[in-house]
């Protein structure tokens, strides 16, 4: 019990100073609670009694007298009592006495069950967005135990913009107001389209700048080929099937704009997330998807700009059934080594684990319904690290609400990109693909407050963090989940988790945020050792959390020559078997973390780091610079008939691909005159008037970001005397220059004609 | 693919199991003879690899390769023609110097 109170107060206490410590890189102001949360000598006592109905009132009425006992039997003076229940009291003890003693007496009676501080709460970090009632798996509620709790971690930090978050899928629609472009005040950075098959992309090339989405919907054409055929709706055979947006789905439950007044909240307020497009028409091939990872994390790939962007963590909400492929072991295993993890979906075929997510070192992610039991659909296995929501319908009817779905940001096009908005119940989402992100949010709240968290301490505090064990369905019909027995083995049902097949709990945002807070123990040991010899070690290149420090070491183990509270010791090697060493390493907040190092006659040996790092408090990632176009000449006058070149100069931008419309129209018309998609403009063969037009010019990132030239298109007399009047200057060789054009134009043509 | 809404449960799932059925890229490699399949792979080398180390793969193994990309300094993306794919890429894998060789897999959003 007191070791339970100590915890309590432990907790209190963290969570109190870690809200202190969080660095000031929110964007949004949020609430917080105080650093010195105030609890008063009040406690809550339970005794230990129980019974009836009946009997609880008759307790209740004594209860005057038990409390009267209980102060006698402990010497606690207790000020004032009243009744929660039955055998519930809240108890103000004397406030001119040690509260830890006077708990700690109380405690340790026999009648008493447990004691607890009667805490001050605060409201936790709630925002804004209208839609956020509607993201229970966000919030926290006995009656959603798989929910993650995020409105308290987000009491802690809300993120950083230190942090960025690949998202490796369809593509994003970057209009979107929930996510928007980074050089306008959204979230998605510039990205990369790895899509090489132009059947697969569907923006009519292979890899380019553009990660926007342009859907991936198939007809029935595309369905009645070989490259598609198996991409239809089994039930719908040959019909088409609709774009889904996954990317559009997948940024908004990682990053959404949040407390923006509008639509839904990201898991994490405040990442950057960087699109990297690897999924087309019916999926994607691992030939992009890998290449993409290693872009994605900074790693250089021929053929491709290096991303300025790199990210520390990767999501994968995609995959199929087969076992990991060497090919992603060694990208897996050379993003840790640059420190990025890879959060990759199970699947949703209640099968195996779906690669990559079964790959090792991967933070695979299994689907929960909202009571925390599997969600029918998700797969699992061995290789699933934690799980999280996925969503469910709970027995609904095909077009009833949805009652526990994944809401997020989406597009409404069914081919091309629409109206942008946000799923519901009607409109639900659902899948493994969303357990995923949720995840990756919480990893990157985890980076907020430990900037220096490799691949293995991010997958093993995240599990550390996670809630556990597994709620048990209390209906007796639902089995418990067993390990997969081979790729038929489905259980497409819902069934109890285990750590076997769920990993090792249900994500939980403020358990993940307090895990990273601890610091991380780093210890050097020598490469060689012999047996006797005495062997230094040293902790020094530990590091604590964002805004710690580390105030205190201590080195345990058979063998310790040096005392044991400095960053080095000295151990003697054994001369036959193995001793086990450790070092405790703890910051100012109280938290600690212990390396172990295996001492041999032969080596020393540890899983720990050699250097934690320097980079608790992640550096603000800078906003990209506005993207401009540019489109010269800004003015020109052109002969009926006659040709003129435009350029445009697209600016903070690896992408500088432009459409060039004439008033508005693609291409232009004959009435208007027409332009290439290289941008030389040919005026209509004949006008009576002079004739204006705006030429312009279209950035393929974003239709709203464009550049123009004003046009004047005179009657073959009008420019003879135009050119004649002499604007002077610039224009005026425009001028003339476009007359030479149209000539050369006339003559090219006498010539064709001839 | 249970993102998409008003699908039948079981729709949903047998969506999800087909559309999640590993599949391979066929691409358009340099032209094969008739009679020959095609078919993109991902072949790991046992150490780090230049493209002279694919040319001597393919005169060993017999099997016509074209280079695509290299994903990392051992690990190859290649086309390879030949007129059984499936033998083709056991005779890779049972190379001498070749760590892997895998079919270029489709993959599919969750």
């Amino acid at each position: 019990m007191t070791q339970r109170f100590s915890t309590l107060v432990s907790l209190a206490a963290s969570v109190a100073l870690l809200a202190v410590a969080a660095h000031g890189q929110e964007l949004n102001p949020v609430l917080r609670q105080p650093a010195a949360a105030g609890d008063g000598a009040r406690v809550l006592v339970k005794l230990r009694e129980a019974g009836s109905t009946a009997r609880a009132q008759v307790q209740a009425q004594a209860a005057t007298d038990k409390v009267a006992a209980l102060a006698a039997r402990t010497g606690v003076a207790i000020r004032e009592s009243h009744p929660l229940a039955a055998a519930w009291h809240v108890l103000t003890l004397d406030p001119n006495q040690s509260a830890a003693d006077q708990v700690a007496r109380l405690a340790a009676d026999a009648a008493v069950a447990y004691v607890e501080v009667d805490h001050r709460r605060f409201a936790h970090a709630v925002p804004n967005d209208p839609l956020y009632n509607g993201q229970w798996y966000l919030q926290g509620s006995p009656t959603t135990p798989s929910a993650v709790n995020a409105e308290q971690a987000w009491s802690t930090t809300t993120g950083s913009d230190g942090v960025v978050i690949a998202l490796l899928d369809t593509g994003v629609r970057y209009e979107h107001p929930d996510l928007g472009r980074a050089d306008a005040g959204g979230r998605l950075l510039p990205g990369y389209d790895f899509v090489t098959d132009t059947r697969v992309s569907n923006d009519g090339d292979g890899r380019d700048a553009d990660p926007s989405d342009p859907g991936d919907f198939l007809t029935s054409a595309d369905l009645a080929t070989d490259f598609f055929m198996d991409c239809g709706d089994p039930n719908r055979p040959g019909q088409p099937v609709s774009s889904s947006w996954h990317g559009t789905r997948v940024a908004g439950i990682i990053g959404a704009r949040t407390n923006n007044a509008t639509g839904v909240a990201g898991s994490t307020w405040s990442p950057w997330l960087l699109p990297v497009r690897v999924l087309g028409k019916c999926g994607g091939f691992d030939s992009d998807i890998i290449p993409a990872m290693l872009w994605a994390g900074g790693i250089h790939v021929d053929g491709v700009p290096d991303n300025p962007y790199p990210a520390q963590i990767e999501n994968l909400s995609l995959g199929s059934t087969d076992a990991c492929t060497p090919a992603y072991k060694d990208a897996i295993a050379a993003l840790a080594a640059v420190g990025v993890v890879v959060v990759a979906s199970a699947g949703n075929e209640g099968g195996p684990v779906d690669t990559p997510a079964s790959c090792q070192g991967a933070v695979g992610v299994a689907g929960l319904r909202h009571a925390g039991t599997k969600v029918g659909f998700s797969s699992l296995g061995p290789e699933v690290a934690l799980s999280a929501p996925a969503g469910n319908c709970v027995n609904t009817t095909p077009g009833s609400p949805c009652v526990y779905p994944i809401n997020t940001t989406v597009n409404f096009g069914a081919t091309t990109p629409g109206s942008n908005g946000y799923t519901d119940q009607l409109n639900a989402n659902l899948g493994t693909s969303f357990s995923a992100p949720i995840v990756s949010g919480v990893a990157a709240l985890m980076l907020a407050v430990n900037g220096n968290l490799g691949v293995a301490q991010m997958r093993a505090r995240l599990q550390e963090g996670a809630s556990a064990p597994f709620p048990v369905s209390i209906d007796p019909t639902v089995p418990v989940c067993h390990v997969p027995a081979s790729p038929t083995d489905l259980q497409q049902s819902e069934c109890s988790c285990t750590t076997d097949t769920c990993g090792a709990g249900m994500v939980n945002a403020p358990g993940a945020v307090l895990a990273a807070a601890r610091p991380i123990a780093a210890v050097v040991v020598p490469g060689n050792v012999s047996p006797g010899q005495d062997v230094a070690m040293s902790a020094g290149g530990s590091a604590a959390a964002c805004g710690r420090t580390i105030v205190s070491y201590s080195w345990a183990g058979d063998g310790l020559k040096t005392p044991p509270n400095q960053s080095t010791a000295i151990f003697t090697a054994p001369s036959t078997g193995s001793v086990t060493a450790t070092v405790t390493v703890t910051d100012d907040a109280g938290r600690a973390d212990t390396a172990t190092i295996v001492l041999t006659p032969a080596s020393a040996s540890t899983q720990a780091p050699a250097a934690a790092g320097a980079h608790a408090c992640r550096a603000s990632v800078p906003a990209p610079l506005p993207v401009t176009v540019i489109v010269a000449p800004g003015t020109a006058t052109v002969a009926a008939g006659a040709s003129q070149t435009f350029t445009a100069t697209v600016a903070n931008s690896s992408n500088t691909a432009v459409s060039w419309s004439v008033n508005g129209v693609v291409g232009g018309s004959s009435t208007t005159g027409t332009i290439t998609t290289a941008g030389v403009f040919t005026a209509p063969a004949s006008v009576t008037n002079a004739l204006a037009v705006t030429v312009t010019a279209t950035w393929s990132g974003d239709s709203t970001n464009t550049g123009s030239a004003q046009v004047t298109v005179n009657p073959p007399a009008a420019q003879a005397q135009s050119s004649g009047g002499g604007g002077g200057g610039a224009t005026g060789l425009i001028e003339l220059a476009a007359l030479a054009g149209a000539l050369g134009l006339l003559r090219r043509r006498r010539g064709r004609a001839a | 693919m249970l993102w998409r809404s008003r699908v039948p449960a079981l729709g949903l799932a047998l969506l999800a199991q087909a559309c999640a059925q590993p599949q391979t890229n066929a691409p358009a490699p340099a032209p094969a003879a008739t009679g020959e399949c095609q078919q993109r792979v991902i072949v790991s080398f046992q150490s780090a690899a230049g493209s002279d180390m694919v040319a001597a793969l393919a005169t060993a193994t017999g099997v016509r390769l074209t280079v695509v990309s290299r994903l990392l300094p051992d690990t190859y993306v290649l086309d390879l023609a030949a007129a059984d794919c499936g033998a083709a890429l056991q005779r890779l894998r049972a190379a001498a110097g070749v760590r892997a060789a895998d079919p270029d897999t489709r993959r599919h959003p969750h």
